[in-house]
């Protein structure tokens, strides 16, 4: 699953540190979600997607895995 | 209960365990045979009961006077994350736990270990696996 959450991020000069924190989790999280190597629960998708303003869909893009 | 009271509770109660245990171990007609053997086991979760509160109690009072290092400890355990991370190789462990323990026990018995402390492996084998078995069965109604 890719996401936006770098570029979004970005666009309002917020550090990792600072998203880590409104968000309750750690840098390492926020770090690993940008990167795409970790997909968040629904309820951190749900946060992240408040804290931005945006729906779930605006900034996670799910794709479909080639069997 | 409060973790408090909770943490003072296994204290005094590992303590006693400790302090009974080796009263009645170190009694002039000091028991012989399975009398001793649970009373050793007693000793053993008297340490772990103590030892695990007196650890969570001395952690709390450490962190007594640093509010923004105990909420970064805090967000660091709750952070799904490092739970996911955790839990994985928790599971890892277990795996290999019973492979290992199934081994060790062969050999003992193999060894001709003596048959109480075997027995004592044994059930703390079955126990663990009984615990999980459980708790599975637990989940799968849960959720």
């Amino acid at each position: 699953m890719k996401n936006r959450l770098e570029a979004l991020r970005k666009q309002r000069n917020i550090k990792q540190e600072e998203l880590a924190a409104a968000l309750e989790v750690s840098r390492q999280t926020i770090g690993s979600l940008e990167n795409g190597r970790y997909n968040p629960s629904i309820l951190l998708a749900f946060k992240i997607a408040r804290y931005f303003g945006l729906s779930i869909e605006d900034i996670f893009i799910y794709e479909e895995e080639e069997l | 209960m409060k973790s408090k009271e909770i943490r003072l509770c296994s204290i005094g109660i590992g303590l006693a365990m400790i302090i009974g245990s080796i009263y009645l171990l170190q009694a002039e007609k000091a028991p012989e045979g399975a009398v001793r053997t649970v009373l050793c086991v007693c000793i053993a979760i008297g340490c772990f009961l103590s030892g695990s509160a007196l650890r969570a109690w001395l952690q709390d009072w450490s962190l007594q006077n640093a509010p923004d290092v105990r909420k970064e400890i805090d967000i660091e355990r709750r952070d799904e994350r490092n739970q996911m991370i955790t839990n994985r190789a928790k599971a890892k462990a277990f795996d290999l736990y019973v492979c290992v323990f199934s081994v060790l026990l062969w050999a003992l018995a193999l060894m001709k270990t003596e048959r109480t402390a075997l027995l004592l492996l044994f059930a703390a084998h079955c126990f663990v696996l009984g615990t999980g078995l459980y708790d599975r069965s637990k989940l799968e109604k849960e959720l």
